[in-house]
């Protein structure tokens, strides 16, 4: 079995599913943005009494301080457990939950851009990237996107609010081999620098 | 559990990535991964990076600790974390690979104080501390006076900083000076050949009307002002900058200001044990001072060696051993990051 998570978005995701990508439990933290508050809670009780072979982690993009959350339980337990650990990239689970086979996620990246990837036959396309609203929006124009898809501007697309990633996209990701398995985070963006108490 | 409880402790909240286990009384691993260098350039912290850094060093971190103390991971018997004070993105990343240790092990977790644990550490090599002692925490983060009746459970905060810390006047002087960052041990350097007593630079809130409100506050943006003046005008007059007499005189201003403080407060509390410890702990001048004035008074002073002074892991396992062996609950499992933790609280509940 593979136990999954992914604290990119602002609610903690975790599910544990087969290798087919067939969900045994899975749970949705409560809180926003309370990744480390509610991890341990809701991977002891998914876990509770089921053998886990391998772990996989969104890397993002996303929150940097949820990815960060996400990222270093999942490192951690799984090493202490001695299991395989690998990552995923967190617009796959938006993907998968719905349904997108050819077209575009996006997601927000808040300071007035967006989060991209491009799907082509149920396949991420490239990597993800970031950039101004404006410029996603002609980039996706007249193809199926879904997503943070009300930040497009565009008076015809519903308004479906920030994206939460379930426990059944996720699965579905993480029962894929990532092209990149690797447990870097996608941060997308050079660090703000903006030193401590400085004067 | 045995006697001697090991105890893995993760400290992240600021630059350094820390790992320590102790068993019992004894250090058996201290491993520490920095991103010192990368703050560097920048004069300062920059928490992003921090953060940035804690994510990439924490797994190889746990794993040298655990290598180099010689146990295996079951051996652990239980995993303390610097829940906080310190910066909330760099706390969450040792919370969060505590809380994966913690849940893997099924071993219990906690969220303690990073100001106790500086306390703590000097336990490690001095022993316990008597029941009546005060703290002297001072680094770049921190400049507190702390009355230790128990460094497990009854620690009262009795001054502290009421602008800049201590570490930061290093800090921000070397840059006018043009010393590199931190700024503390080039300005101990530069500093040996100085004369102390060149230029009387101002001692923050030693004045009679500051007893009444801040008799065990420290101030030392005056002193980091006075300093660029004084430079400033000697620019001015187009001398040169004796950069020796500069820094020795600065050094001495600070020293001066916190041992008084310092032995005041164990005056004020009648305690005979003054331990100091934070990254300027390692100011040879301080030191010195700290020597000299509680040999005076009969004090005895603890200071434990540098690389336990500054931010590490081994000082939260040595506060988490203590609080193991106190037979102290766990914290619960929703815990979180507490950037603003206060030293009355040494476990998260
Ligand atoms: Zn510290």
């Amino acid at each position: 079995m593979i136990l999954a998570l992914d604290t990119s978005g602002p609610f903690v995701c975790v599910v544990v599913a087969d290798e087919a990508g067939s969900v045994a439990v899975g749970a949705t933290g409560r809180r926003p943005r309370a990744h480390a508050e509610e991890i341990a809670p809701l991977v002891s009780a998914a876990t509770a009494g089921r053998g886990i072979d391998r772990v996989v982690v969104g890397r993002g993009p996303g929150s940097f301080t949820g990815l960060r959350v996400g990222l270093a339980f999942a490192q951690v337990w799984g090493w202490a457990r001695a299991l395989p650990v690998t990552g995923v990239c967190s617009l796959d689970a938006v993907a998968a939950q719905d349904g997108l086979v050819d077209g575009w996620v996006v997601t927000d990246a808040r300071r007035g851009e967006l989060f991209a990837a491009r799907y082509n036959d149920g396949l991420r396309i490239g990597d993800p990237v970031v950039a101004p609203r404006a410029e996603i929006a002609d980039t996706v124009a007249g193809e199926r996107v879904v997503g943070d898809t009300h930040l497009l501007g565009d008076p015809d697309r519903r308004a479906v609010g920030t994206t939460v990633i379930d426990p059944a996209g996720l699965a579905v990701a993480a029962a894929r081999q990532d092209p990149d398995p690797s447990l870097q985070p996608d941060y997308l963006r050079r660090p703000d620098v903006t030193v401590r108490a400085d004067a | 559990m045995s006697d001697e409880p090991v105890v893995l402790g993760i400290e992240t909240s600021c630059d350094e990535t820390g790992v320590g286990i102790v068993a019992g009384g004894r250090l058996l691993a201290n491993t520490l991964a920095s991103s010192a260098d990368e703050h560097a350039r920048y004069g300062g912290i920059v928490p992003e990076i921090a953060s940035r850094a804690h994510l990439a060093e924490m797994l190889p971190t746990v794993k040298d600790a655990c290598r180099s103390s010689g146990l295996a991971l079951s051996d652990i018997d239980a995993v303390a974390v610097t829940s906080g004070p310190g910066l909330a993105g760099a706390l969450l990343v040792g919370v969060a690979a505590a809380k994966g240790l913690a849940l893997a092990l099924d071993k219990p977790l906690y969220g303690v104080n990073h100001l106790s644990a500086h306390v703590a550490v000097d336990t490690l090599v001095s022993g316990p501390l008597p029941p009546n002692s005060v703290a002297l925490l001072v680094s770049g983060g921190h400049s507190s006076l702390l009355h230790v009746r128990d460094v497990v459970d009854d620690i009262r905060p009795m001054g502290s900083t009421i602008d800049d810390a201590a570490g930061e006047a290093y800090d921000k002087v070397a840059r006018l000076l043009g010393l590199p960052f931190p700024g503390g041990p080039p300005l101990d350097a530069a500093a040996a050949d100085g004369d102390p007593a060149a230029i009387r630079f101002p001692r923050g809130l030693t004045a009679p009307k500051d007893q009444a409100a801040h008799r065990f506050d420290f101030s030392f943006s005056g002193l980091k002002t006075a300093v660029a003046r004084w430079v400033e005008q000697a620019r001015a007059d187009g001398r040169p900058v004796p950069l020796a007499d500069v820094a020795a005189s600065f050094q001495e201003a600070v020293a001066d200001v916190l041992v008084a403080k310092a032995v005041a407060a164990c005056r004020e509390v009648g305690a005979d044990t003054l331990v100091i410890g934070g990254g300027v702990a390692a100011n040879s001048r301080l030191r010195q001072l700290a020597e000299e004035r509680c040999a005076d008074r009969g004090i005895r002073l603890r200071i434990p060696p540098p690389d336990l002074c500054t931010d590490n892991g081994a000082m939260v396992a040595a506060l988490g051993s203590l609080v193991v062996a106190r037979g102290l609950p766990p914290s619960d499992a929703r815990f979180g990051a507490d950037p603003g933790m206060p030293v009355t609280l040494t476990v998260d509940p």
